[in-house]
């Protein structure tokens, strides 16, 4: 059901997606308010050229295209009463007029509204904030300002990108711009708490470092006039659920000081930007907040190319191989001289590619002179990225980006944040984000002012992706997911009271931010009740202390647990990445072969309790991917009245081994060999809910394949909404299906299923449903679920019954690789599955 | 669902699954206890005299001086106003107890004491204890009045190392509180830190600096059953979690500990004027005079350097004299050096010279003298080529400047010229 040639449809608003060099492109035109954007001409023929190449490759199908032409920049004015120091540095920094988002932004501020922007990756949203701050503190010396960014990179570079502009100012106007993070040296904290008046941070830092010892910092929360959140999209889920709390004992803590610091948010593309920037913080509920989502800057035209790599055997319909596809279709872009980011769902791939790619660049170079020198060269103009590798390494890849040394990037997702990268010309995707949200952050960073700009998305053969190539307009029809967000859940409201109330007590009448007074009191109620809190009596209620000399943010992770990291050390001892400590045994296992920027390394010896991996240099002929299995096993919570056997809550003790590993030859991918890892296993003890397929339900799916399949398939489905009624992150909740009762051990399926599992559930037990949540000693997510019963599954039924499809698509049914193709699992089966489990909550109410 | 529902859903999750519960088990509550108590009392000056009997045997052997006598304590221990300190109250004593160090988010003032003379023969005592932790900020409010209300330009605050832990962290916890603004600093007055003219005088002559060392080694304050430091901490938690009758009994352990701390100030700031003022031995000796010398009064300084200079002087040549007639003579010569009495600096120099023979500092000062001021560049030379390390520019400078077949004098008969000149 492939389309080869469709339709061209143009003009879509809906792409949005094409940003601009953030002023900071070496080769950005100056704003001079033109109304038109030129093209340049031989870019555009480059790109067309390169597009029509890719299109017709003979390896690939063309699914789809998407154009829309150029948006020409629509300017609006500063705000009156601007300072002249200011508006002549911007103007010294080429910024002559703002666009009309800018311009909104600021008239927002200027009223002492809130303002989120919703504004494409490289709209300037910088500006928004960097503007407002400074004249403040040209106004007054003593106001001051917040930035909160997800990560101490993202900080950094904003905090470098804002004194370009503060250094513009005349010498008497000078503005104090530091960053205050884990890294950042003794002396130069004491010096930002006392003399910056735009301190950039992180959520973890203000938690634990800032809050705690809030009068160090009186000076800046009495001062406090912005409170800049950037990136707002990434705090979803149970971790935005912890920040929310965060934010809320800060303007408890400014309203002590006497402040009341107005909030510009920045976010990428998601459903509800508004709704989540009142989420996080509750006091924005009564007044409204301003989203700005109207992109005033210019954008080159742009074309999406959506393309499915080909059927090479027509009896088992497999496909070519997606990897080797986007090598090629990126190949042409580089024979272009197109400046490209490729993003790959993987680090693997972001490694095989690198390495691919330089070898292709270096054999076309070496055939014309001398090979040492080409491989340099390919080095050089090609570069891979991933959150393992050393900031240092990061930052010096960043710099080759912007200054143009670098021509071809490879990376993971870890790009997708608005790091300054100069700008890109082409982005390829290889394999489907996941995400629409996530699609079009990633493209968002093709397209140079004025500039045009290519997007290709190269499918793989997982199912999600297979149904993007039947249904394109999956992809651009349907608007972007939502950003979901619970600061109400208890597992993370309660902890953060007590920190609250170690930072002031907490008076019986308060009414915590988001909650109303009574509400709040039950809250400290309970927390007194299970020794969290002590109570004082005293006039109005009283307070709520914390006793003890231990610090109630030193026992709340913002993250989930963080185990120490795994360094990979070169044969001298220089530590050359860094691995999380989860996927230690599956990339560092002895014989491992870790590439950095596609190049090889073996693996020589894992330090486990040392957390070192010792790697030599290698030139290998294969990679490694290790395979896993999961276990998982539910000790019961007591049984509630009238509960059926195969269904109930606890406490889950998941683990994760891996016996071993194959050896898969380069660019053939052919399987060549095994070895045995002797690890030690992952262990998660969290909180789980599980259900049993009733016996009716059983019998009748007959074939154990087929039930097994269906039960998978609706355990997807009900992760899924259960993200969604619980307000957390997809990736906060784990789904796994048991053969028989889980509370023997049992092996599990999951979406990167085993052969042994498949095995024993074929040989006859029945499928039990587990749902756990990721987060190490629960958060209550999975129990919640439970406690929802049958409404729950009716949702779930709603969902996969009305998901538009006709046999069933990957959102309903789960994209797993192999598995579900292998079981053949359909709409109706897994209707069976959950009709009975709805059947069967049903009646437990009753 | 609403948040009750998930309050108790949350409950019974934790509950079932066995975890712990969070922190400490809850408490019964007790009766109701006023958030800070206030406690005064008058202690005479005199050992017989009139003190409340809780601190009777504490202070038995205690000597406490007069106003006049502590005013003149503290004008010997620090530069103090150019009128001097008042006569009649010249300062008040101050001390906290803490439920940890500064810095840590839990640290709360648990108790507090003041102490200033209300007559030259009588003490005030004010103690602040806490009673509940929210109430910490009304008490603070109430101490810092007091304070405020009393120091001056001429009553100095009297602390032992509140220069780096009482002060900064009283102004903390009023900051934290909202009581003061973070950019005020209403704690900005005179204060004499007595933990720095201590370590001058006592410094690695006994286990440590600490004032319940001190008070042992030097007070002769006997106190039986004190509490240390981080024993503190914990009785102060206790009191403030449980309302018992134990908890209270250990309260009173902490409350006296307190108050004998900030008692006991006077006491020790007399002790240490005595001492700088007639030292028992020759180390107190010199460290009085360099305590004088940092202050300013080298007639002092010199005056109490008497005795070593003397026996510095009668060190017959080559017989190596005591390191601390050594140090004495150094200092002197370097306190005439500033006075503008250069004939006097140098004949301790060369007093040293003899004493320690190759003594490098005193060599080169000696050989610098004869050079730039005595412009003897032969007796220069000699004395700079004695030196056990001799700075090589001079020696070459001096050859320089000698004149073609001038004779270099011998190295005793300098040193014996200038460590004995006949006048």
């Amino acid at each position: 059901m492939l389309e080869r040639y469709p339709s061209f449809s143009r003009a879509r608003t809906l792409l949005s997606g094409a940003g601009n060099g953030n002023g900071r492109d070496h080769q950005a035109l100056a704003r001079t308010g033109e109304a038109h954007v030129q093209p340049v001409e031989d870019d555009s023929s480059r790109l067309n050229s390169a597009a029509e190449e890719i299109a017709s490759h003979p390896a690939v199908d063309l699914v789809h295209l998407e154009e829309r032409s150029a948006r020409a920049a629509a300017f609006g004015n500063w705000p009156d009463h601007l300072d002249p120091r200011l508006l002549g540095a911007l103007r010294e920094r080429g910024i002559a007029r703002p666009y009309v988002h800018q311009h909104e932004a600021l008239h927002a501020l200027s009223e002492g509204r809130d303002v989120v922007l919703a504004t494409s990756t490289a709209s300037g949203k910088s500006l928004c904030f960097q503007v407002p701050i400074v004249e403040a503190v040209l106004r007054d010396p003593g106001a001051r300002a917040l930035m909160m960014f997800p990560t101490k990179a993202l900080a950094r570079d904003q905090v470098e990108s804002m004194r370009r502009l503060t250094e513009a100012l005349p010498r008497e106007a000078a503005i104090g711009v530091a960053v205050y993070d884990g890294d950042t040296p003794p002396a130069e904290r004491r010096a930002a708490r006392a003399r910056a008046h735009a301190i950039a941070t992180n959520p973890d830092m203000l938690h634990r470092g800032v809050l705690p010892h809030h009068e160090a910092w009186g000076r800046v929360l009495a001062g406090l006039r912005y409170l800049v959140l950037d990136e707002l999209h990434t705090y979803r889920g149970l971790f935005g659920s912890h920040v929310g709390n965060v934010l809320r004992r800060l303007w408890r803590l400014c309203r002590h000081y006497g402040a009341r610091p107005q909030v510009i948010a920045c976010s990428a593309t998601i459903a509800d930007p508004g709704e989540l920037a009142q989420a996080l913080c509750p006091w924005l509920r009564d007044e409204g907040v301003t989203v700005l989502d109207r992109d005033g800057s210019p954008a080159g035209p742009r074309r999406f190319l959506v393309v499915n790599p080909r059927v090479v055997d027509e009896i088992t319909g497999v496909r070519r191989d997606y990897i080797k596809v986007t090598r090629e279709v990126t190949t042409i872009l580089r024979r272009a001289g197109v400046a490209t980011l490729a993003f790959c769902r993987t680090r693997r791939a972001v490694e095989l590619l690198t390495r691919y790619l330089r070898d292709d660049e270096s054999r076309e170079r070496a055939g014309k002179g001398c090979e040492g020198a080409a491989r340099v060269a390919a080095d050089t103009a090609i570069r891979g990225y991933r959150g393992g590798y050393l900031p240092d390494r990061r930052r010096e890849i960043e710099r080759a980006l912007r200054e143009g040394e670098a021509r071809v990037v490879a990376s993971t997702n870890a790009l997708e944040l608005g790091v300054d990268i100069g700008g890109m010309d082409a982005v390829v995707l290889a394999g489907y984000p996941g995400t629409r949200a996530a699609s079009w952050q990633r493209v968002g960073r093709a397209g140079r002012r004025g500039r045009p700009s290519l997007a290709v998305l190269v499918l793989s053969s997982s199912p999600l992706d297979q149904f993007v190539a039947a249904s394109p307009g999956f992809l651009f029809d349907r608007t972007v997911e939502q950003a979901r967000v619970d600061p109400d859940n208890p597992e993370v409201l309660l902890p953060h009271m007590r920190c609250a109330a170690q930072e002031l007590p907490m008076g019986a009448e308060e009414a915590w931010p988001g909650l109303t007074a009574g509400d709040t009191e039950m809250a400290l109620g309970y927390l007194v009740e299970h020794g969290g809190l002590h109570h004082e009596p005293g006039p109005g209620g009283g307070r709520f202390v914390v006793l003890g000399s231990e610090s109630p943010a030193e026992q709340v992770q913002i993250r989930g647990v963080m185990e120490e990291d795994f360094s990979v050390l070169d044969p001298a001892g220089e530590v050359l990445a860094r691995v999380d400590f989860e996927d230690g045994p599956l990339y560092l296992h002895p014989g491992a072969i870790y590439p950095i920027e596609g190049r090889t390394y073996e693996v020589r010896e894992l330090d486990w309790d040392g957390r070192k991996a010792r790697v030599r240099p290698v030139r290998a002929s294969y990679y490694t991917v290790a395979v896993s299995k999961l276990r998982v096993r539910v000790v019961d919570d007591p049984p509630t009245e009238g509960a059926d056997e195969g269904t109930g809550t606890g406490t889950a003790h998941v683990v994760r081994h891996v016996p071993g590993f194959k050896k898969i030859r380069f660019d053939t991918h052919e399987n060549i060999g095994y070895g045995p890892i002797a690890l030690p296993d992952l262990e998660l003890h969290t909180t789980a809910a599980f259900w049993g397929l009733p016996f009716a339900a059983a019998a009748q799916l007959s074939d154990p394949a087929q039930r097994a399949g269906a039960t998978l398939a609706a355990a997807h489905a009900m992760r899924h909404v259960a993200a969604l009624l619980l307000m957390c992150d997809v990736g906060d909740l784990q789904h796994a299906v048991t053969a028989g009762h889980p509370s023997a051990w049992g092996l599990a399926l999951d979406d990167a299923m085993s052969p042994d599992a498949l095995a024993e559930i074929e040989a006859g037990g029945l499928p039990h449903v587990v749902m756990y949540d990721r987060n190490p000693g629960g958060a209550g997510l999975a129990v919640h679920a439970f406690s929802m019963g049958a409404s729950f599954f009716d949702r779930v039924i709603e969902v996969v019954r009305g998901c538009g499809c006709e046999e069933g698509c990957p959102t309903c049914m789960g994209p797993s690789t192999e598995a579900s193709e292998q079981y053949g699992a359909d709409r109706a089966a897994v209707l069976v599955v959950l009709q009975a489990f709805r059947d069967a909550a049903a009646g437990r109410r009753a | 669902m609403s948040l009750a529902g998930r309050l108790a859903q949350y409950g019974q999750a934790r509950g079932s699954t066995g975890r712990a519960a969070p922190v400490r088990a809850a408490r019964p509550p007790g009766a109701a206890r006023e958030g800070f108590a206030h406690a005064v009392m008058e202690v005479a000056v005199a050992r017989g005299g009139a003190r409340p009997a809780e601190l009777a045997e504490d202070l038995a052997a205690l000597e406490l001086p007069t106003a006049p006598a502590l005013a003149r304590a503290l004008a010997t221990l620090a530069v103090g106003p150019r009128e001097g300190l008042d006569a009649e109250c010249p300062a008040v004593m101050f001390d906290l107890e803490t439920t940890g160090l500064m810095g840590q988010p839990s640290t709360v003032v648990g108790v507090a004491a003041a102490a200033w003379h209300v007559a030259p023969d009588r003490l005030r005592v004010e103690q602040w204890s806490l009673g509940q932790l929210g109430a910490e900020g009304d008490m603070l409010v109430h101490l810092e009045g007091v304070l405020r209300s009393h120091v001056g330009p001429r009553c100095a605050l009297v602390t032992f190392n509140g220069a780096s832990f009482d002060v900064p962290l009283l102004r903390r916890r009023l900051v934290r509180h909202g009581i003061v603004r973070p950019t005020d600093d209403p704690l900005r007055m005179p204060h004499v830190d007595l933990v720095v003219p201590a370590r001058r005088l006592w410094r690695d002559r006994g286990p440590d600096c600490r004032l319940g060392t001190l008070e042992r080694d030097h007070l002769r304050l006997g106190r039986r059953g004190d509490v240390s430091g981080a024993e503190v901490v914990e009785l102060l938690w206790r009191w403030l979690e449980r309302p018992d009758a134990e908890s209270a009994a250990d309260l009173a352990r902490v409350q006296r500990h307190n108050r004998l701390d900030v008692i006991s100030l006077a006491a020790l700031a007399h002790t240490m004027h005595g001492r700088m003022r007639r030292p028992v031995d020759a180390v107190e000796r010199l460290r009085a005079a360099r305590h004088h010398q940092r202050l300013g009064r080298s007639a002092l300084a010199l005056e109490l350097l008497q005795p070593l200079l003397v026996a510095l002087a009668r060190v017959a040549a080559r017989r190596r004299g005591s390191a601390l007639e050594v140090e004495a003579g150094m200092l002197a010569a370097d306190i005439d050096r500033r006075a503008g009495r250069r004939g006097e600096a140098a004949r301790h120099w060369a007093r040293v010279c003899r004493a320690v023979p190759g003594h490098a500092e005193a060599h080169e000062a000696l050989a610098k003298h004869l050079e730039h001021r005595a412009r003897q560049p032969g007796a220069a030379l000699a004395v700079a080529g004695a030196s056990d390390s001799p700075c090589a520019r001079r020696l070459i400078r001096l050859r320089g400047k000698l004149a073609e077949g001038a004779e270099i004098p011998s190295l005793p008969q300098v040193i014996d010229a200038w460590a004995d000149p006949r006048v």
